[in-house]
């Protein structure tokens, strides 16, 4: 191993939000910390680093992932999602559902739980979600200020708008 | 967290790398444990080996001629999604999929990651050697096939050579009129490390335990193994409740030790295991003969 351990950077290109870049990262760098400081993504929290706690979420290659156990690297030619990309043109249904039901106190682990929620509703498709699958595709995130049954509420809210939306054939 | 990162062009190339590397090279595939370890300066690696780009080769799940074979780098997503859970011999990997990690741990972490860790909370560590699973692996030298129990010799210790990495996971269908099931134990029902987890693989034949393979995350040692005195005591049992709980209250605690430690007392442990036990080897019965999930 030469000394300078971790000075060398290594080229990645990946797409954030539909938009491409290109970037020379640390071999060592989470997706977190190139989101959050290369790319000044700040949606995404740095909650537990160890993927327990859902504050970190992203969208990569449709697949919900914590952005503080992948390597930067990792992602390399990859499609990642955030809420900044989420909401892109106005508040999703999510966001106003969640905004109805109160559901942010503190609000740190919102944006996991929108991203969590856009991906069962809006990634995997299912728009007519039964409480269990809500719980389920929000199973990582958690919430100390115990919004949990609000956030099954929202997301049943926002389900409940996009199925309308996609009856009227409505697009965003 | 400092490391250098190797990606390689292939597994041939990847071998190679950690072979010439060995021990400062560790592989990565999900990450869901090792960058963990990594931060908790549990492991200080000089080079990570980024296995995600041979994904496309080392993802799939196969079910052929009656035997199946999972690549190392099928997501505990893809696994749970697959025809294998769908199987009713099988509905023990669906029990298993739905107290794995949480929603978004599961689209990491890999089925050859979950066995590389050799930890006795490794879930399928434990399911695998209910199925008496074999592991493949490749390395320098070629490939060859080793038996679950043989591969993870102890708490964080693979028996492989420098440079081989886990290819798949190879492991029969078992005959008519057996199933399996799985249960974990816990403070809550996801993100944790079990108190206590068991498989259970069974078969019936008129009313009767034929055959059983009993796994638990420990038995004697402080990897997951098999309770083979059970096994062989539940043999000819009628399925019913208490016939088969009487066997295993009797025969468990001959062969389970069980450690205490901040989590449980060795004794809360092997209650619980005994009456955990019970419940898999009744649930994966009544689905053997058709009883379906919730059996």
């Amino acid at each position: 191993m030469p000394k300078g351990l971790g000075i060398r950077e290594v080229p990645v290109e990946l797409r954030v939000n539909g938009v491409k870049h290109v970037l020379r990262v640390k071999p060592y760098e989470r997706l977190l910390d190139t989101l959050r400081r290369r790319l000044g993504i700040t949606s995404v929290k740095d909650g537990c680093g160890r993927g327990e706690c859902g504050a970190c979420l992203v969208i990569v290659d449709g697949e919900l992932a914590p952005s503080c156990l992948m390597l930067t690297v990792q992602a390399r030619g990859r499609d990642v999602v955030t809420v900044e990309g989420i909401s892109s043109r106005g508040l999703h249904p999510i966001q106003e559902a969640l905004i109805k039901v109160n559901a942010p106190q503190c609000g740190f682990c919102i944006p996991g739980v929108v991203v969590a929620a856009y991906w069962l509703l809006e990634v995997k498709g299912n728009l007519n979600p039964s409480d269990d699958d809500v719980r389920e595709a929000l199973s990582t995130n958690l919430c100390r200020c115990g919004s949990y049954h609000r956030f099954v509420e929202a997301v049943k809210i926002a389900a409940e708008e996009l199925r309308a939306r996609k009856a009227l054939g409505v697009r965003d | 967290m400092l490391f250098d990162i190797y990606i390689p062009r292939d597994l041939v190339d990847a071998s190679e790398f950690l072979y010439r590397n060995a021990p400062d090279a560790v592989p990565i595939a999900g990450g869901t444990d090792l960058i963990p370890m990594i931060r908790d300066g549990k492991l200080r690696p000089k080079y990570l080996v980024d296995l995600s780009g041979l994904k496309g080769r080392l993802s799939y799940v196969s079910i052929d001629s009656g035997v199946v074979r999972v690549g190392a780098l099928t997501t505990i997503n893809a696994l749970g999604a697959s025809a294998l859970t769908g199987m009713e011999a099988f509905l023990g990997f669906r029990d298993l999929y739905k107290t794995f990690g949480n929603a978004a741990v599961r689209s990491l972490a890999t089925v050859g990651g979950n066995v590389g860790t050799a930890v006795s909370a490794a879930d399928l560590i434990v399911m695998f050697n209910a199925l008496d699973a074999k592991v493949g692996l490749s390395g320098v030298n070629g490939s060859r096939y080793v038996g679950i129990r043989e591969l993870v010799a102890g708490k964080r210790l693979l028996a492989k050579e420098p440079g081989e990495l886990i290819t798949e996971v190879v492991f029969n269908v078992p005959p008519k009129n057996s199933s399996t099931a799985f249960i974990k134990l816990g403070y809550r029902e996801g993100t944790i490390i079990g108190l206590t987890s068991v498989a259970a693989l069974v078969t019936v034949r008129d009313g009767v335990i034929e055959d059983v393979k009993l796994a638990f995350d420990r038995v004697d040692r402080r990897v997951p193994g098999r309770a083979y005195l059970t096994e062989k005591g539940l043999k000819g049992v009628p399925l019913r409740d208490e016939a088969v709980g009487e066997v295993i209250n009797e025969h468990l605690p001959r062969e389970m030790r069980r450690k205490s430690d901040y989590r449980a007392s060795g004794a809360y442990r092997l209650h619980v295991s005994k009456v955990l036990a019970r419940r898999a080897v009744l649930t994966a019965g009544r689905r053997a003969v058709g009883g379906g999930l919730g059996a």
